[in-house]
């Protein structure tokens, strides 16, 4: 009954956003004919979440084993394994790729190769993987395939002679693009007789079924019954059933070496399980682990804030809901003089705060503020004390601060030589060390900068994409802790300080810093009936100053009688918008105005 | 058709009302299109319950005609044309199909039925539209002034109302609103010259030569006192009630009478609310006795915060005595943000 290995195909497809790897992926589920019977599908059918659709990225890895009986006769499965796309998830990224014999790397046919893709080609290429070049779009009138063969080629080293050409919309190629799959990927290896070895890379949280765990069998078998071992918590769990991906859970009882499927073990709450983990059998344990794990930690710290502070138990329940789905959140209870009671929270990046942003928002409706990112600091103290400080409102007293710490990064930039100079700038700007600088071949550059955590954080994303034109890419590592100089810069609304907008900075950036945040809570502000003044600074001393003058003129110039209704009702509305104001002394503070303070630290220049 | 309708509803509230009507108003739109028949009906269906102590019409200056006398003859009391600029540049930004012309023209004919009958004259003139300045403000009254003596002035700051033609043109540039501090100077230069001139503001946006000459029938509306409205979209407020008309010109003109009409019935906080909107409006202000009246609270109690609030700001916004509550030039100014201030304290 075990099922022959060879006619397994592991594979994912590696794309930059927009060329189409959702549209592609609902086509291969299509011509499976898995789903063609169940009615009208949702478009994209990976990308489970409304932020995903919007914005063309996946978040989550989603896997799908699709049957196929190729011209051979034999009936082959194909596992598509969909990684997430952007650089705060490059840890599972990469394991959802090491779960892969091969990748699909999309290029969109009038678009060509972009950079970010290279990134995750790399990756694909270091973990040995077989990668079939795909162009897509080849119906699009402006589709130059000529040119992307030619970057195929020259550009990426690839072999164009494994080049399949479809277009993921209307279906075209994909019967070619499945037999290139079977004839070019390799089965997966693997012996079924070692002991146990399997790889999480996602999971996600069942309400009914509790945590659901989404792995690759490297070695041995997986069944039913079977006791298991998590390598890196020694936890113990014995498997209640196991099956694969179809459109919904397909049990089968037991997996072999090569196959990606579910299992389920009792587990209660994802923070239990680690992606990157491997499970062996607790009996015949496996003598190592399988590499590349790491325990993923966050790295941008924020604290959110019901705007009515009466929604704190359900913005409470809304983080305990996402938490289930997402283990690398953390949070702690917080409080703001400003803003009242909230969450102290840790993301993996900046994508990864503006998913659960948006996601408490949508999913359970609450208004919320953010306060200003923050990587952890150490800071060292007079009396020898060590603290962790990732919250302004933590900052101690700098006169018994000896020196502080702040994380560091290696940046890898990959970029066509063109651009260099630019992101050279950019890199001594955002403080960056250049430690390495090779020519890859002889148009493109590879830089390696060491650089502040907090710098590459608040901006630096945007930056490089617009000064390389979208062509660099750029991934990162954290290095460790280097000594810096830093500050907390307070910002003050007539004259008293909104603790929900303090931030730590690097003492040199305060002023810069001090004006943005002063300049746009300026624009964010509503003029109020006396003047407000706006002040940054640091310690005792300002540093940025902005005047918001009082308005001259708010008056309705006609009200009679057919006029009150509509009147009332704007009054209305108008006291409805007023209970999402923050009051600091008597300035009403609009909800805008916090998220205008997070976006001077996160796109502008 | 229309004016059937608007005849048989009427009709239908003159046949159950013993006593005269306090005040009529026929206005909403340009009642100068209406036919003499139709106007002359509707005077006489008003004058079969007695002599109102007002009766107004208001008319676009391009409708005025000779053959209007007739209606002064009936026992109208009030004329009031929407002259609102005499610049055409300004007539044109605010769609206007008047011309100075037109404009001198409906002035002299108004001056004329003003010589032979016991009317009171009212122009309205707009302020703050694109490309006026203080000069052309100024000018415009003292122009109006020095040809027609009119008893009441209505003044009024332009309003781009959203979904308007002018709102278009603002949004897409082709049109510059007048920056708010502007705007607040020309308002400010406007009421100071009316009241040099003898006119006194008694409201935000209109202004009498005597407390006898402010129009009566808006005072019910400032007050929050009963009035019938019919018509196409037309209001009336009867104690807690509001019936709005929700039909256009064409619903009106096909539908039975009183077909058109939703009845609302209003809450005591609602009341209190459109008490704050209408009644700050005036110099008046608010009658604190008869808020206590009708609301059973204290005025100054409910709102103690907000008026210790307004107390404190400069300039001054707000005179509040002994049984009356009201704002000052500088309140006036910033008039609906003070309304929502004190609203807030309304729960």
């Amino acid at each position: 009954m075990a099922k022959d290995s060879r006619v397994i195909r592991n594979f994912c497809i590696i794309a930059h956003i927009d060329h189409g790897k959702s549209t592609l992926a609902d086509r291969f589920i299509d011509k499976a004919k898995l789903v063609s019977t169940r009615g009208p599908l949702q478009q994209q059918m990976l990308d489970n979440m409304d932020i995903e659709r919007e914005r063309g990225i996946t978040i989550k890895s989603q896997a799908v084993t699709i049957p196929y009986k190729a011209h051979d006769g034999q009936v082959y499965e194909l596992n598509l394994v969909d990684t997430p796309g952007h650089v705060d998830f490059s840890y599972e990224v990469s394991r959802a790729i090491s779960s892969c014999e091969g990748a699909l790397l999309l290029i969109d046919a009038a678009q060509g190769v972009e950079a970010q893709t290279l990134a995750n080609m790399y990756m694909a290429m270091e973990l040995n993987l077989e990668i079939i070049p795909v162009i897509n779009k080849i119906d699009l009138p402006s589709a130059d395939i000529e040119a992307c063969l030619h970057q195929i080629d020259h550009d990426l080293g690839l072999d164009t002679d494994l080049t399949a050409y479809v277009s993921a919309k209307t279906g075209q190629g994909i019967d070619e693009l499945f037999e290139t799959i079977v004839r070019h990927i390799p089965a997966p290896k693997g012996d079924t007789k070692a002991p146990l070895r399997a790889l999480i890379f996602d999971s996600h949280y069942d309400a009914y079924r509790g945590v659901i765990i989404h792995f690759r069998v490297f070695d041995g078998v997986i069944k039913e019954g079977q006791e298991i071992t998590f390598f890196s918590t020694d936890a113990e769990h014995i498997v209640e059933e196991v099956g694969i991906f179809q459109m919904g859970l397909v049990r089968t009882q037991h997996l072999n070496a090569g196959d990606v499927g579910y299992l389920i073990a009792g587990i209660k709450t994802i923070s239990d399980i680690r992606v990157g983990d491997t499970i062996t059998d607790t009996q015949r344990p496996c003598k190592s682990p399988l590499p590349g794990f790491k325990e993923v930690k966050p790295v941008v710290f924020s604290s959110i804030y019901p705007v009515d502070s009466n929604d704190y138990e359900e913005l409470q329940e809304a983080i305990d809901r996402l938490k289930l789905n997402d283990a690398s959140l953390i949070y702690e209870k917080d409080s703001s003089a400003a803003l009242g009671f909230g969450f102290r929270c840790g993301f993996l990046g900046m994508l990864h705060l503006e998913v659960v942003q948006e996601r408490i928002e949508r999913e359970f409706g609450l208004s919320i503020v953010f306060t200003s990112p923050s990587v952890r600091y150490k800071v060292y103290m007079k009396d020898g004390e060590i603290l962790e400080i990732d919250n302004p409102l933590s900052y101690p007293d700098p006169m018994h601060v000896d020196y502080a710490e702040e994380p560091y990064i290696q940046a890898e930039i990959i970029t066509p030589a063109t651009y260099v100079g630019n992101i050279i700038n950019l890199c001594i700007e955002k403080r960056g060390v250049q430690t390495a600088m090779n020519y890859l071949d002889a148009k493109r550059v590879e830089l390696i900068y060491e650089m502040p955590l907090a710098e590459v954080l608040f901006e630096f994303y945007d930056r490089l994409k617009s000064v390389s034109r979208g062509y660099a890419s750029f991934d990162y590592h954290v290095i460790g802790y280097q000594t810096t100089d830093l500050v907390r810069l307070d910002i003050l609304v007539n004259s008293e300080p909104v603790d929900a907008l303090s931030q730590l900075v690097f003492k040199d950036n305060a002023p810069l810093r001090a004006r943005q945040v002063c300049q746009s809570l300026k624009n964010e502000i509503p003029r109020q009936m006396f003047k407000i003044a706006l002040q940054g600074a640091v310690g005792g001393t300002i540093i940025a100053r902005e005047t918001i003058n009082a308005f001259r003129k708010d008056v309705t110039a006609k009200c009679y009688g057919g006029d009150i209704s509509r009147k009332r009702k704007l009054l209305e509305k108008q006291k409805e918008g007023k209970k999402r104001m923050k009051m600091v002394g008597n300035v009403e503070i609009p909800q805008q105005a916090f998220l205008a303070v997070l976006k001077t630290t996160d796109s502008k220049n | 058709m229309y004016e059937k309708v608007l005849l048989q509803e009427l009709k239908a509230i003159v046949d159950i009302r013993k006593a005269p009507f306090e005040t009529v108003y026929i206005g909403g739109g340009n009642p100068g299109l209406a036919s003499l028949t139709a106007l002359t009906e509707i005077l006489e269906m008003i004058h079969s319950l007695g002599t109102p102590k007002e009766l107004s019409i208001e008319m676009n200056p391009e409708s005025l005609h000779g053959g209007h006398a007739q209606l002064f003859e009936q026992g109208l009391s009030r004329l009031s044309i929407g002259i609102e600029s005499l610049a055409v540049n300004h007539l044109r930004t605010l769609g206007r199909h008047a011309t100075r012309e037109t404009n001198l023209r409906a002035m002299n004919l108004a001056n004329e039925f003003h010589k032979s009958y016991p009317i009171q004259l009212n122009f309205d003139l707009m302020t703050c539209i694109p490309g006026q300045t203080i000069a052309d403000a100024l000018s415009d009254i003292d122009t109006l002034i020095d040809l027609s003596a009119p008893e009441h002035i209505s003044l009024y700051n332009l309003t781009v109302e959203e979904g308007t033609i002018l709102a278009k043109e603002v949004a897409n540039g082709t049109l510059q609103v007048i920056d708010e501090d502007q705007q607040a100077e020309m308002l400010s230069a406007c009421w100071a010259h009316l009241a040099q001139l003898g006119y006194n503001q008694y409201e935000i946006s209109n202004f009498s030569t005597t407390a006898a000459t402010r129009c009566k029938h808006n005072e019910r509306y400032w007050r929050l006192q009963d009035y019938i409205g019919i018509g196409p979209s037309a209001a009336g407020t009867i104690g807690n009630i509001r019936a709005t008309s929700d039909a256009t010109i064409e619903t009106y003109r096909r539908a039975p009478s009183f077909a058109s009409y939703t009845l609302e019935t209003m809450d005591r906080l609602t009341l209190m609310n459109e008490q704050l909107l209408m009644g700050l409006r005036t110099t008046d202000g608010i009658d604190k006795e008869a808020w206590l009246a009708r609301y059973g609270v204290n005025f100054d109690q409910l709102c103690e915060a907000e008026i210790a609030f307004l107390e404190q700001q400069d300039p001054v916004l707000i005179h509040n005595t002994e049984n009356n509550f009201a704002l000052t030039s500088s309140g006036f100014m910033v008039l609906d943000a003070i309304v929502l201030k004190l609203s807030q304290a309304l729960v």
